[in-house]
């Protein structure tokens, strides 16, 4: 695994995309009807509308996975917490209760934007409120992060339960819909906004990459370093936020996506983040996509909400990342 | 090289001075030692002197330009800080940590040049730690973690030095030699050097002048002979001590 931290990362990524479109085709043949890959590459499956809503459907599951794997990332490195991910810090929570606002205020039918700009604001205001509500120093700070994330994920919960609680029907049916978290994403124009997010979020942070790595060593060591660490740690989760938002606004709350994917990367590939951020959008997004097929095809015809997939992978992953943190900080590593 | 006039500091929210009307000189080349007991003061002189935080009033000047209206880049040129407890989450190994020193030098797109790979070597050498080069940072000792630390500072090519209580947490082995390498960066590499620490032998065996505090005021600034006063001491720490002589020259204070 530490010989794969020596490439080059220009190479792993281009490696990386050639793997993209393999796996978008092997998805494609999935599902409750099996396409033979050879009809598919003839163009002679005669299955035109299932290929082209599957592709959207893989194309919406490529988004949403990258942003979150590419927001877990920044999250866990500028907050110094390797649980770090949208979720569980309450951000997908939030993002999840402003688009829950905007569908249930009849935001989305002005503008589709509404949703997703709703869900950042809404990203962002919780993401300050779990930042103020973390008080202490180093690892106190750190696991404050996540109580804080807990806490503001549930009030997110109750608020939305109770948004529900006093919709109509037909906006009911609307909300509980999305709510169940799934790539059937409809609107093309979303889809191409939440795409554009993704690369242009996912190309600043690289941009900043080098900056992002001194940020691990907390933002008083980054600012001797010569970096302006405060306003690159307003950026970065700045984006991570809007990333999240984006994600949320395709597919309701997934889970854990952002906190797999990172660590996986960082065990094979090292912790630069110039070369993490483009790689977690596109292993995430591969990720997401594999999964969503999974959860469409292993109880076919029936499909499972892909978020039900990435927990079930998601919350074990956590526990053993906890127990491995606990383990480490009882045993006085990661302190000088 | 540093001058320092009349900094005052209070915290957000508070009234009292953390830091009251302090003004000293370093010159280039000197090994400065601030001292004194817990809740003088240390740390916070040194997050302003290093530039993080800014004081309620005063100034700090470094090569007669105010620190907290340098750039970045030329900030971190000029001084290399160490603070205390530092760590990372995530697996870096040690190269990547001494290489973070030359962050603000590197073209935003390009890889690192001829002068930057040369840097970082020289100081994992003077550090003594290019053997842990692929090493994660995390699976070093205490003493191993600071000299990379130290490394990462030299690795920016500073004519200041400024250290928060590097030998905290160290047993005595590793704090000799982490000494021996300060002294001699400062003989060999006429390193300006500023060390924050409490304790008060372990800077008058190695410095060459030391700054008393209490209570957030200097109450000494001098020789280590000078500040090395038994009543001084004892009064600042609220303890009996006595000077005594080491054969072959050198004192320390011994507390009674």
């Amino acid at each position: 695994m530490r010989e794969m931290a020596k490439i080059n990362t220009g190479l792993l990524v281009c490696v990386s995309i050639v793997f993209l479109p393999v796996v978008f085709g092997i998805c494609l043949c999935f599902g409750t009807i099996f396409i033979n890959p050879i009809d598919l590459l003839n163009g002679s499956s005669g299955m035109g509308v299932i290929v082209e809503l599957r592709s959207q459907r893989l194309l919406a599951g490529f988004i949403v996975g990258g942003t979150l794997a590419v927001s877990g990332t920044a999250y866990q490195a500028v907050l110094r917490n390797p649980l770090a991910e949208p979720f569980i810090l309450g951000i997908s929570g939030g993002a999840g209760l402003g688009a829950a606002i905007s569908i249930a205020l009849g935001l989305t039918t002005i503008s589709f934007l509404f949703l997703p700009f709703v869900s950042f604001i809404s990203a962002i205001l919780i993401l300050s409120m779990v930042l103020l509500m973390a008080r202490g120093v180093g690892s106190e700070y750190s696991n404050n992060i996540m109580l804080s994330g807990v806490v503001a994920g549930t009030l997110c919960s109750s608020m939305l339960m109770f948004i529900i609680s006093v919709l109509d029907n037909h906006k009911l049916n609307s909300v509980t819909w999305w709510m169940l978290g799934n790539l059937e994403q409809g609107n093309l124009a979303l889809l191409v906004s939440a795409g554009t997010a993704a690369v242009a979020g996912t190309a600043v942070l690289f941009f900043y990459g080098r900056e992002v790595n001194t940020l691990t060593l907390g933002d008083e060591v980054a600012f001797y370093l010569g970096i302006n660490s405060k306003m690159l740690l307003l950026l970065v989760l700045g984006i991570a936020s809007l990333l999240t938002a984006a994600a949320v606004s395709i597919s309701g709350i997934i889970g854990f996506v952002g906190l797999v994917v990172p660590h996986i990367l960082r065990r094979m590939f090292g912790a630069d983040h110039r070369r993490l951020f483009p790689l977690s959008l596109l292993y995430g997004g591969m990720f997401l996509m594999v999964c969503d097929t999974f959860a469409r095809t292993v109880m076919s015809p029936r499909e499972i909400p892909v978020g039900v997939i990435t927990s079930l992978i998601g919350g074990p992953f956590f526990i053993w990342l906890l127990n491995r943190r606990v383990a480490r900080i009882g045993s006085g590593e990661d302190r000088v | 090289m540093i001058s320092v006039d009349n900094i005052v500091c209070r915290y957000p929210g508070s009234a009292r001075e953390v830091v009251s009307g302090i003004s000293f000189r370093v010159d280039g080349g000197e090994f400065v030692s601030l001292i004194g007991p817990n809740g003088a003061g240390k740390t916070t002189v040194f997050r302003i002197l290093g530039g993080y935080l800014s004081p309620s009033s005063g100034s700090v000047k470094i090569k007669d330009r105010n620190i907290f209206e340098m750039h970045g880049k030329q900030r971190s040129a000029l001084l290399g800080v160490v603070p205390q407890n530092i760590f990372t989450p995530l697996p870096y190994t040690v190269r990547q940590i001494v290489e973070m020193g030359r962050v603000s030098r590197l073209p935003r797109f390009g890889v690192q040049s001829r002068q930057d790979r040369r840097a970082v070597s020289d100081a994992m050498m003077e550090m003594n730690v290019e053997q842990y080069s692929g090493t994660l940072f995390s699976n070093l000792s205490g003493g191993e973690k600071q000299r990379v630390m130290l490394a990462m500072a030299l690795a920016q090519e500073p004519e200041i030095l400024l250290l928060d209580e590097p030998t905290a947490h160290l047993d005595i082995g590793h704090v000799s030699k982490l000494m021996e390498i300060l002294c001699r960066l400062n003989g060999k590499r006429k390193l300006t050097i500023i060390l924050i620490t409490h304790d008060i032998n372990l800077s008058a065996r190695y410095s060459s002048r030391m700054i008393l505090m209490k209570d957030g005021r200097i109450m000494k600034d001098g020789s280590t002979e000078s500040v090395l006063d038994p009543e001084l001491i004892g009064a600042i720490y609220g303890c009996n001590v006595r000077k005594c002589r080491i054969d072959g020259g050198g004192e320390y204070v011994a507390i009674l």
